[in-house]
């Protein structure tokens, strides 16, 4: 499902690579954890993935598609095979947490008739359905990122990026994001979390991808976070 | 993907009320700019009216002593037809010179202070080429039968002057007020784009279309321009009625004034005017400040 071959990315100016010769391949329907200490190439792995970069070397597939080659217009129906959820929930204050997840549907062009089934259906996933008219400033931390992940999944895309998704939560509403992305890889959703939640990593023991200095040091299956800290 | 301007327009007029002040601005220059476009284009259409009245007539008139013979009217009718540079020489009588007056002062007041017949007559002349009307002219002087000549020659290069003049003027004039509501969209679409950058890029997160994301932006350019040109339409249309029609008014004999087709020409064309600009105005925000 993700695929990188000898990726290396170096920013404009800098001196040392962000990311350097990294081989990954992902299948379809994994749950992989992308650790390693702040700065060490994670959110570069991610805007690599997005589209959002182009790597200064290597080959990224995503989906099968070579998307370092993508054309421009192409980029939109790429993203739309990704859901990605944030560390802050990137929600729209001015709009409820239904009217949030409809605002992903519209925005690519979906019918009302889809939209009207499926936000509701996702808020039920997300166990939010009596929550469907509050603001993202009456949710809570672990509820604005519930929506988010519910905005990410409704959709259905074949991807899910979490960069961070549990960075402003505490531990009891880390595990339920936690738990609902385990249950969204069930239906069979490649999941990629970036994280440094030690805990979390270890507790779920899947497979680790360990980033240090834009090199991967480890990729291990049923693995655990691994550094000192 | 199916695209619903409704969808586009909402946002557009949202965003439209929201920054009001600095949307104004832009449409009032955008107004300004179309209107001194629109009011030279007036002029000019006025100007053309009658230097094209003017190109009609003739170029030298000769008017002719008081009881000349018939005779050698039509002698010295013939001899200036034989002269190359003539085209056409027409003998104008008295009566038909004052036929043609009552014509041109038919709603005045004017044509009770003439007492009797007091026009003299004359030939008209039309040359094949206007610049040799000198010669002509000079080659007439001095004739007994012949009290004054006259050719308008003269009026219509100054004519032809002024108008270039004019012309240079409203176009460089209307290009820098254009510049300046250009960039005063732009400016105001700069800002539509920072009051919505989380939308935007929420939108371009999940996937939305670059198109999908400019549309209502660029939809706000034109909408302003476009207000912009009706308000330049409707005050140019109250120029009209209270100015130009008055002079009208007061100065029947002169061809003033234009078609109303001509009107309905400048009309479009500023509309199309408001919306380039407002389009390009916000196509130049786009370029610079929304990364799509």
């Amino acid at each position: 499902m993700i695929k990188m071959k000898n990726v290396s990315m170096v920013y404009k100016g800098a001196r040392r690579p962000a990311l350097k010769d990294i081989n990954v391949d992902i299948d379809r329907g994994e749950f992989v954890f992308l650790v390693g200490p702040s700065g060490c190439g994670k959110s570069t792995f991610i805007r690599l993935l997005l589209r959002e970069l182009v790597p200064t070397r290597g080959e990224i597939f995503v989906a099968n598609h070579d998307i370092v080659n993508m054309r421009r217009w192409r980029v939109s129906q790429l993203r739309r095979n990704i859901g990605c959820v944030f560390q802050d929930y990137k929600l729209l204050p001015n709009k409820t947490s239904a009217e949030n997840i409809a605002f992903a549907l519209e925005v690519i062009g979906k019918p009302i008739r889809v939209i009207k089934s499926q936000v509701p259906e996702v808020l039920r996933l997300v166990g939010l359905e009596d929550k469907a008219s509050s603001y993202p400033d009456e949710l809570s931390g672990g509820e604005q990122q519930r929506v988010s992940i519910a905005r990410a999944f409704v959709n259905r895309p074949a991807i899910i990026l979490a960069d961070e998704p549990t960075g402003n939560l505490d531990p009891g509403n880390s595990s339920d994001i936690m738990s609902l992305l385990n249950k969204i890889n069930r239906t069979g959703t490649t999941i990629l979390v970036a994280t440094h939640d030690r805990e979390m990593v270890d507790s779920m023991r899947k497979r680790v991808l360990a980033l240090e200095e834009g090199t991967m040091i480890r990729d291990q299956q049923r693995g655990v976070y691994g550094y000192e800290e | 993907m199916s695209y619903r301007p409704f969808y586009f327009l909402k946002e557009s007029f949202n965003s439209l009320k929201k920054n009001w002040a600095i949307n104004m601005a832009a449409i009032t220059t955008v107004a300004l700019s179309l209107l001194v476009v629109g009011f030279f284009m007036l002029v000019a259409f006025t100007v053309n009216n009658w230097m094209k009245m003017t190109e009609q007539k003739v170029e030298v008139v000769v008017f002719l002593n008081e009881g000349v013979p018939a005779e050698s009217v039509e002698a010295l009718q013939s001899e200036i037809m034989s002269w190359g540079e003539v085209k056409k020489v027409t003998y104008v009588s008295k009566e038909q010179a004052l036929e043609r007056l009552k014509q041109q002062f038919k709603d005045t007041d004017m044509l009770k202070m003439i007492e009797g017949n007091p026009l003299p007559e004359s030939l008209e002349l039309s040359l094949k080429n206007p610049q040799k009307a000198e010669d002509v002219v000079a080659r007439l002087k001095g004739r007994s039968e012949i009290d004054e000549i006259r050719h308008d020659r003269k009026t219509v290069e100054k004519l032809f002057a002024f108008t270039k003049m004019a012309r240079w003027f409203g176009v460089s004039f209307a290009g820098l007020l254009a510049f300046a509501s250009l960039v005063l969209i732009s400016n105001a679409i700069r800002l539509a784009i920072y009051a919505r950058r989380k939308e935007v890029a929420i939108m371009r997160l999940v996937g939305a279309s670059n198109w999908f994301i400019r549309w209502p932006f660029l939809f706000e350019g034109i909408i302003q321009g476009l207000i912009g040109a009706l308000i330049a339409i409707i005050l140019l249309y109250l120029i009209q009625v209270s100015i130009i029609d008055k002079i009208k008014d007061v100065l029947k004999f002169l061809p003033l004034g234009f078609s109303s087709q001509d009107f309905y020409q400048l009309i479009f064309g500023l509309i199309v005017a408001g919306i380039m600009i407002g389009a390009a105005g916000s196509a130049l925000a786009l370029r610079r400040f929304l990364r799509v």
